[in-house]
């Protein structure tokens, strides 16, 4: 017996439907684990990020607060995970002046 | 350029100085560092029996929450001991009690009995940091000092925050530790190594310019007292117990931090005869002082300029 056109057309939309459906799940899944695994191969960061949003959006005694705090608490952070203690970035000088401040014990 | 403005102050027990680049940035410079210095004393003085260190250790083989800063704090003594393999110990809290040095600096007698026993220091293995849930426990009868490292980060974290709010270059020194931020003076900041921080600017030593980073020194010459009529000084060695054997009076280095530069002048010191091999390794720059005033340099540190 011959199915009814309709009943055909009906199954056919239905079987389209749903390929669509899986098709769109299947493409946003995919998105999401690559975009997954970009995060993890190039990171970024957000402390900048943060911090310049702050920055425009804020008046600038909070400002200055916020500059503040996230630089040292990104400075405190470098110091207790250095694996070796770090050289200084330039090289020590001698001058022949007196100095304006002393370093000497305590 | 202007030649940059000073304060004075004490704070933390010691002489603090900050100079910036702008003199018209220097009120709110000082603001900054004195709130942090503010701040680190209540986290971390071994004085203060209402600080969070000492409720720390007066809390002995329990967890204490505690803020984020006592935990850098004391993550930074840790890691001190960890890199000179337990030179900078922050367990000697209970040697240092004992030898009586158990208040501010200022506030010592001026003799007490002789130290009958000594103070096998327990050994910074034993500390506990939680740094996601802010606590720290240390193991019943040990008592954390975060002397050697707590200033110094005070002067790192309060020159790098001074330079963000002043908008200029900054200079921070506490007790002769000094750390500097943001953008130097032309030629570098000049400072004059010394015996003692206090001592003028004409006091024999070296000057030399910082560009970045810290510079501190250690010296058995200054901080001694006397207890059971012997004299004493503040640079205890973790494995007797007792200040470190004199083989230089004086040591100064310089790092990228402050923090870095107190660890490895503070360790030089106990290390005596070893330290110079040990500080070349490092590269870092560093002036050792011995007893009679002959100087080693090592690491790049330069030789005095003719004045």
């Amino acid at each position: 017996m011959t199915p009814d056109p309709i009943a055909r057309r009906d199954a056919g939309l239905r079987r389209i439907s749903a390929i669509t459906k899986g098709a769109v799940a299947g493409g946003l899944a995919l998105t999401g684990a690559v975009s997954v695994l970009a995060a993890r191969s190039f990171s970024g960061t957000s402390t900048a990020a943060t911090q310049s949003t702050t920055q425009s959006t804020t008046q600038s005694t909070t400002q200055s607060t916020t500059q503040s705090t996230t630089a040292t608490t990104k400075a405190t952070t470098a110091t207790t995970e250095q694996q070796t203690l770090q050289a200084p970035s330039y090289s020590v000088r001698s001058s022949s002046g007196s100095g304006r401040v002393s370093s000497g014990g305590s | 350029m202007r030649d940059p403005a000073r304060h004075d102050f004490r704070a933390l027990g010691t002489g603090c100085v900050v100079l910036v680049t702008d003199p018209t940035r220097l009120q709110p410079a000082v603001g900054e560092v004195r709130a942090e210095l503010a701040d680190v004393d209540m986290a971390a003085s071994r004085f203060r029996p209402d600080s969070e260190l000492e409720l720390v250790n007066h809390s002995a083989g329990t967890a204490v929450g505690v803020s984020p800063l006592l935990v850098d704090a004391v993550l930074v003594a840790l890691r001190a001991a960890e890199l000179t393999d337990g030179d900078v110990d922050p367990t000697v809290g209970e040697a240092m009690q004992v030898l009586g040095y158990d208040r501010d600096f200022g506030h010592l007698p001026t003799d007490g009995e002789a130290v009958a026993t000594l103070v096998r220091v327990p050994g910074w293995q034993k500390v506990e940091v939680d740094r996601r849930r802010g606590t720290v426990r240390v193991p019943s009868g040990v008592r954390l000092d975060l002397g050697a490292t707590a200033k110094a980060l005070a002067a790192d974290r309060a020159a790098t925050r001074a330079a963000a709010v002043a908008g200029c270059g900054v200079l921070v020194s506490l007790g002769g530790d000094l750390a500097v931020a943001g953008p130097p003076p032309r030629r570098g900041w000049e400072v004059r190594v010394t015996d003692d921080h206090a001592a003028g600017p004409d006091a024999e030593g070296q000057t030399v310019l910082v560009q970045s980073g810290g510079l501190a020194t250690s010296s058995t010459t200054v901080r001694r007292w006397a207890w059971g009529g012997e004299e004493l000084h503040h640079v205890l060695d973790p494995r007797t117990g007792r200040p470190a054997e004199v083989v230089w009076r004086t040591v100064s280095v310089a790092a990228a931090s402050c923090v870095d530069a107190n660890i490895a002048s503070t360790a030089a010191i106990i290390r005596g005869n070893a330290a110079p091999a040990w500080l070349e390794s490092l590269g870092l720059p560093a002036r050792l002082v011995l007893p009679e005033g002959s100087v080693v340099r090592v690491g790049g540190w330069p030789a005095e300029e003719a004045a």
